[in-house]
């Protein structure tokens, strides 16, 4: 076993990080708590952990300023009841390394933890769903898509719950590849939402 | 309409509000009036005149008193009562107090403004019909004053000129109190609305973060709880995405219930359901949905019983042209599709079900690599 993963919990409930930190095993270490998302943001940057569970709905800022403030620290897995909340959504393009529904069994939880620790995207079928709509819209109100052809159709395949290998073998391109498409997608997701933001300001003469 | 006394929604208090300034408004030009008519020596009854005067002073000051403390008051039918009989009395009055011959004449009168105000105050607060019927009566009263007035020269023109003026007074008070309906609902709409939401999102931020936990904590040691919270939480979201989200029920909600429906039986801790639907502008119609939306329980119902999934990921897009493609997949057993032809539920359940609105459907499995189930509306 090598060293555990250094994690910071962040979750208004009490009884919920308990939960989680009682059932994460040896291969992680909880190296901080918060209970709301000014909190989680100093301890942070107190710890610099090697991965952050944030909750999505806490008092000042939740899941989202959490994201907005530390996903340049490490990678930040967004905590959920819902996954069709575009809330979530939100904290994704902001650059949350993906997230887990709550009501998930540990086993997956928990290797879909060590995954993102190790910078993987935690990308589920439902959040690429809830992305290739979200594109879908950019496109229409920008009338162009900014997704290559093959990225449509990798994200499509993850909505459809493809893993990266199958994507790869179903498309004739390494897994690594069909990764590195994900992680290009939720670039754009970030940059064209950033740039949405823009366009507004600009067209309403704001600064 | 009783409901009308305690429902006071936010917009009539302004307008409640702007109203108050009319009638300041109306007392100051009828003082104006009465001043320079009685210069010109045209008033007859100058302290009916004045008397008039006064009681729309006491209705500013009471109006105005009534806003800053308790605005209901403005939407009680005591203070309506008083409104129309102000409204009507001065159209009466109006005649009397002047020199015969002042009616029909080209110059200012007591009560030209005031009954446009009851008109639109009994609008505010009853609707349409009863101050469309208020208007109406403004033509009579001022054909009695005429008669006060002692005008008997009647003509096709005069008679013309008092329908008129009920109708028009008639019209501003429907067309105000229709107006005044319509904003009622709307703000009650969005009142509603929010009260919802937060109810939903208390829920959704406690209740159903509680049951999730209980439901994991609980999966290996009491599989019965777990499952009891696992209904809790699937009919609790049901109500709050079903109350949250318009009543007639989308593509996304119809996956959603039937996928829930087919799993009910089933021990979540062992299987996780995804689903995520695409759902755009382009609407399929109502059966192109149900099919669908049956076909994929049909599904998830098959890779529960029979595959020993682990996980099943439901996808649902819509095309621009409002073509359906659906998509369930499970990591099970899978079997050899060439192998078994019929018999299987298969055949009817989804194939049969697609083929009848002119879809149609395919299925890629093979043994040891899961199944998935695609369907195509068109």
């Amino acid at each position: 076993m090598t060293t555990p993963i250094r994690i910071v919990l962040a979750d208004d409930h009490e009884l919920m990080r308990a939960g989680v930190r009682g059932e994460l095993g040896p291969d992680f270490e909880v190296v901080g708590e918060a209970d709301d998302a000014e909190g989680a943001i100093d301890v942070i940057r107190a710890r610099q952990p090697d991965l952050v569970v944030s909750d999505l709905h806490m008092p000042r800022g939740g899941g989202l300023a959490v994201v907005e403030a530390c996903a340049t620290i490490c990678p930040i897995v967004i905590l959920t009841v819902s996954e069709a909340e575009r809330d979530l959504l939100d904290a994704v393009a902001a650059g949350a390394a993906g997230y887990l529904v709550k009501s998930a069994p540990i086993d997956e939880i928990r290797s879909a933890l060590i995954a993102a620790a190790a910078g993987e995207p935690v990308f589920s079928p439902s959040l690429a769903a809830l992305v290739l709509g979200e594109f879908r819209r950019l496109a229409k109100s920008a009338d162009t898509n900014p997704l290559t052809e093959r990225e449509r159709q990798v994200l499509q395949l993850v909505a459809r719950g493809h893993t990266y290998k199958e994507i790869g073998a179903e498309l004739d391109i390494s897994p690594k590849t069909a990764e590195n498409h994900v992680r290009n997608i939720l670039g754009k997701l970030h940059l064209s939402r950033r740039s949405d933001l823009v366009r507004y300001a600009v067209e309403h003469g704001l600064d | 309409m009783p409901e009308h006394t305690t429902t006071v929604f936010p917009t009539a208090i302004t307008v409640a509000r702007a109203l108050v300034v009319a009638r300041w408004l109306t007392l100051l030009w009828m003082i104006g009036v009465v001043v320079v008519s009685s210069e010109r020596e045209a008033i007859e009854h100058p302290l009916a005149a004045w008397m008039c005067v006064a009681g729309v002073a006491a209705v500013s000051g009471w109006t105005t008193w009534a806003v800053r403390t308790e605005p209901a008051r403005l939407f009680r039918t005591g203070f309506l009562v008083v409104e129309a009989a102000l409204a009507i009395g001065l159209s009466i009055v109006d005649g009397w107090v002047f020199e015969p011959g002042h009616v029909f004449e080209v110059s200012q009168s007591l009560a030209t403004q005031y009954p446009l105000i009851a008109v639109v105050s009994i609008g505010l607060a009853r609707g349409p019909i009863v101050a469309g019927a208020v208007g109406l009566t403004i033509g009579p009263a001022e054909w009695l004053g005429a008669v006060l007035n002692e005008f008997d020269a009647w003509s096709a023109r005069h008679v013309i000129s008092i329908v008129a003026t009920s109708l028009f007074y008639a019209a501003v008070g429907a067309v105000f109190g229709w107006q005044a309906q319509l904003l009622r609902r709307a703000e009650a709409d969005i009142a509603d609305r929010r009260a919802r939401d937060d109810v939903a999102r208390m829920l959704h931020d406690t209740v159903l973060q509680t049951l999730a936990l209980v439901e994991r904590r609980t999966a290996d040691s009491d599989p019965d709880l777990a499952r009891t919270a696992r209904d809790a939480d699937r009919e609790l979201r049901r109500f709050i995405f079903g109350v949250a989200t318009r009543s007639d029920e989308s593509l996304e909600q119809k996956v959603r219930t039937a996928v829930d429906r087919a799993a009910k039986h089933h021990d979540p801790a062992h299987v996780t359901i995804s689903v995520g639907v695409l759902d755009n502008d382009h609407h399929a119609p109502a059966t192109v949905q149900d099919a669908v939306a049956g076909a994929i329980g049909e599904a998830v119902a098959n890779a529960l019983e029979h595959a020993g999934a682990a996980h099943i990921v439901v996808f649902v897009d819509v095309d621009d042209d409002g073509t359906v493609f659906a998509s369930i997949r499970d990591d099970g057993s899978g079997f050899d599709v060439d192998a078994r032809r019929s018999g299987h539920g298969v055949d009817d359940s989804i194939v049969g079900r697609i083929r009848d609105v002119g879809g149609r459907s395919e299925i890629v499995s093979s043994p040891g690599a899961g199944t998935e189930v695609r369907v195509w509306s068109t």
